[in-house]
């Protein structure tokens, strides 16, 4: 599920961090949010930084198409929306809005 | 020293295998007695395909190979070798992962967090303190299972005193090596649940004598009634003729449309005029014209390979539907408990090399919740009249009224992988006793 598109009141806030490579993942924090930058096959997506199954971080994840995966127990999520793809990924993950202003790529953080 | 020969498939035939065409009964299809026999002295003693090379890129990638009650993770190693270990946790005997292909750093265990190395030694237990007797990697590491490779497939091997791969695929080695399949690549991945026996799978696509009613319309443009059998030690082979419509079909001996349509005209061939054997030359031609465009290497191929299906079965489970640019590869796998369900898993390969070719993910279809594969892949919708069958089928054997199977010569290979799937048991059984 969107987190931001769920909420009526958003900020948009610069993303600190580069893109990462293809397939890969860049862990970084926004106003104390852990979140988590996918690059699957050339687009951004944003996620919470917490796997959905036993809430750890994602930190070194690897994206396969658009599934990402859990690199604890193997979990897949979609990260279009979240939506588990996976065992033993039960629960959706959340995600932000992205938008690109310019150079810099911008999140949707819940106001 | 001598110039190497190039590698060619042997056209000559096989010797008559001598095989009596006595019944084979129904309970080797039926009877979990019988599917326990197969288990003990023949799954659990043969190499089976375990997947695709290709899916093992980078040291940590893996995938799981899923075989009657076991669960095998193949992993890349650093050292580019490709190991095979027991999906199992030696603390409780949780598996590790989920069914399917991923990359891992390591393989944490979700019960109790005991950790593993891609090679399989473990590397800690949650409170080792706790554990009195000690937790000694020597003992708890992931159990080992054989494994190797060929022409870029992993094969693995749960008897651990097996002989090697390359001895026991004797000569198919030799017959397909010529199509460079270490440099094909997966373009479709489908596992479907049918509820059959393994075997009533793979016997289906072993004979041609169920094209002219299970596929009539494809008499137009292959030949069942030219089609040749093989039997080898442990595999067989029939050479499908395709591009020739059987004798059997109105346009025997003649071009027909379904000829210019199917196969002409999509390698770009429109306006033939020609004999039966010009169409073919035409078509193996073009498709050599085709290949540099794809990467595709036909030099070891001659002109049969280029028109027919060269259908190979490894024995137990592996079936090649072999062509020039692209095979279908079928592996029917055992189901866990019940010898009337199996899993039969379907790859489409493309001899493209130098396309870039997107690794489908595994879909995965079953039979009982009435899936199709028509609009899924080429050729599904021929595959789906096989997939009708099969349920019928085994509904069939369980019949009453139904003892047994009554074989024709044009059903040899299913005589033969029953000899050899005997061959297995009686040598388990003169071992000793069940493993």
């Amino acid at each position: 599920m969107s987190e931001a598109a769920s909420e009526g009141e958003i900020r948009w806030v610069d993303v600190p961090v580069g893109m990462p490579l293809e397939g890969q993942v860049e862990v970084f924090t926004v106003e104390g949010r852990a979140l988590l930058l996918c690059n699957a096959e050339g687009t951004p997506y944003v996620l919470h930084d917490e796997c959905p199954h036993v809430r750890v971080s994602m930190a070194g994840a690897l994206i396969r198409g658009t599934l990402l995966e859990c690199p604890l127990h193997g979990g897949l999520m979609d990260v279009r929306d979240g939506s588990p793809q996976g065992m033993p990924i039960r629960r959706p993950g959340t995600c932000y809005a992205v938008r690109t202003e310019g150079e810099t790529l911008q999140v949707a953080i819940p106001a | 020293m001598a110039a190497s020969t190039p590698p060619a498939t042997p056209m000559e035939r096989a010797p008559d295998p001598g095989l009596e065409y006595a019944p084979i009964p129904k309970s080797r299809y039926t009877s979990p007695e019988f599917a326990a026999l197969e288990w003990d002295y023949m799954w659990t003693k043969t190499w089976v395909c375990a997947g695709r090379v290709s899916d093992l890129d980078r040291p940590g990638d893996y995938f799981t190979f899923e075989l009657g009650p076991e669960s095998i993770l193949v992993i890349k190693q650093p050292d580019g070798s490709i190991r095979a270990r027991y999906n199992v946790c030696m603390h409780r005997g949780n598996r590790l992962r989920e069914p399917g292909r991923g990359h891992a750093e390591k393989f944490s265990c979700l019960f109790h967090g005991w950790e593993y190395g891609i090679d399989g030694t473990l590397l800690g237990a949650q409170d080792p303190e706790c554990f009195p007797q000690g937790v000694p990697a020597d003992k708890l590491s992931l159990r080992p299972v054989l494994c190797d490779t060929w022409s870029g497939f992993v094969f693995v091997n749960l008897d651990p005193a097996a002989e090697p791969l390359h001895t026991y695929l004797g000569v198919i080695p030799e017959h397909l090596d010529p199509y460079h399949f270490e440099d094909w690549k997966v373009s479709f991945d489908a596992t479907i649940e049918i509820e059959c026996n393994w075997k009533t799978s793979v016997d289906a696509f072993n004979e041609a004598y169920h094209l002219a009613a299970t596929h009539t319309w494809t008499l137009a443009f292959s030949d069942d009634t030219r089609t040749l059998y093989d039997c080898y030690d442990k595999h067989t082979r029939m050479i499908f003729p395709e591009v020739q419509a059987s004798l059997r079909h109105p346009g025997a001996d003649t071009v027909t449309p379904e000829i210019k349509e199917m196969f002409l005209q999509r390698v770009g061939i429109t306006d033939f005029e020609g004999s039966p054997a010009e169409a073919r030359t035409a078509f193996a031609e073009q498709q050599r014209k085709i290949a540099p465009s794809l990467g595709a290497n036909l030099d070891d191929l001659n002109e049969a390979q280029l028109c027919d299906d060269f259908h190979y079965t490894v024995f137990p489970n592996m079936t090649f539907n072999t062509h020039a640019l692209f095979t279908w590869v079928f592996t029917h796998r055992p189901h866990p408990t019940d010898p009337n369900k199996m899993y039969f898993d379907f790859w489409n390969l493309m001899n493209a090399p130098g396309v870039d070719v997107p690794r489908p993910e595994r879909q995965f279809f079953s039979t009982a919740a009435g899936d199709t594969l028509a609009g899924v892949c080429d050729g599904g919708d021929l595959i789906d009249e096989d997939l009708y069958n099969l349920p019928r089928i085994q509904a069939g054997m369980n019949s009453r009224a139904f003892e047994d199977l009554h074989l024709g010569e044009q059903e040899v290979r299913i005589l033969h992988h029953h000899r050899t799937l005997d061959e297995y048991i009686e040598h388990g059984r003169a071992a000793g006793g069940r493993v």
